[in-house]
């Protein structure tokens, strides 16, 4: 089947807020005035996580109900394993991903951002 | 998103359910139903993960996974020539599927257990598929890994 383009959200979007609605439902009420979008992901990550870069897909069109996939680029994940990693990110979300249905992440330190940018 | 992680996933993701067949997975794959697993007390998980070497909790089964995620984590395995795994299907137990949630503090739908120690969900597996860390640690648990046959077949040309 045809698959619809996921949005992308880097940096500030204009036109991002109270007035989006998801076609899903999936957005609890009080949303509204803190909206689970792909915007407030990306400052939440970015803030908590310091992170130097951070990218969130909304995926939600391409699965089931409200879905997200992030990637983050901090140097707190220098030395932690994969698991620790996504613990970290897990725990800055922790408030949002109960009423996330899946979740993808990638997470990488600046280094190894550097090296895959290369490629 | 740049880098090939999410191209190789969005593939596995795109794989086709029910791949596995009957004859393909063996006595060892089985399916809790609700009597077997009985809700989700964390000393009964904790027996539960322990008692296979490999242990998945997934969203239906690995003959016919019922999410992306959960087939991606079934075809990892297959990939690796990992036949004996204990699978077990959340969609059967609500309190099975949010025990273990609370078991290893973890959000997402499947998880991964090797050796009684929990490995991530299907985004950490399949990165440790691609880096190599997943024959490591199958090697570590007296598992040979398909693809180190594989290889060898390659080398040998």
């Amino acid at each position: 089947p045809a698959e619809v383009a996921p949005v992308r959200l880097q940096g500030s979007v204009a036109g991002v807020g109270a007035g989006v609605v998801s076609p899903l439902g999936c957005r609890p009420s009080w949303t509204t005035a803190m909206e689970l979008s792909a915007e407030y992901l990306r400052e939440k990550l970015q803030r908590d996580l310091e992170a130097e870069h951070v990218e969130v897909e909304d995926t939600t069109l391409n699965r089931c109900a409200c879905s997200f996939r992030v990637l983050v680029v901090s140097a707190k994940f220098e030395g932690k394993p994969l698991l620790q990693r996504h613990r970290l990110v897990n725990a800055c979300l922790a408030e949002e991903l109960p009423h996330i249905h899946a979740f993808e992440q990638k997470t990488l330190t600046p280094e190894q951002w550097a090296r895959e940018r290369q490629k | 998103m740049s880098g090939s992680l999410g191209r190789a996933a969005a593939a596995l993701l795109r794989w086709g359910r029910g791949t596995g067949g009957g004859g393909l997975w063996g006595p060892g794959v089985r399916a809790a139903g609700s009597g077997a697993s009985g809700g989700g007390s964390a000393e009964q998980l904790d027996a539960l993960v322990k008692k296979d070497k490999v242990v998945v909790f997934l969203k239906g089964t690995p003959e016919q996974p019922q999410c992306g995620f959960s087939n991606a984590v079934v075809q990892i395995l297959r990939l690796h020539g990992v036949r004996d795994y204990a699978a077990y299907n959340v969609l059967d137990d609500p309190e099975l599927r949010q025990g273990i949630k609370d078991y290893s503090n973890w959000p997402t739908i499947p998880q991964v257990y090797l050796n009684g120690e929990f490995v991530g969900g299907c985004d950490i597996l399949l990165q440790m598929h691609q880096n190599g860390d997943l024959v490591e640690e199958l090697k570590k648990l007296g598992i040979h890994s398909a693809l180190l046959d594989e290889k060898k077949d390659q080398d040998s040309k």
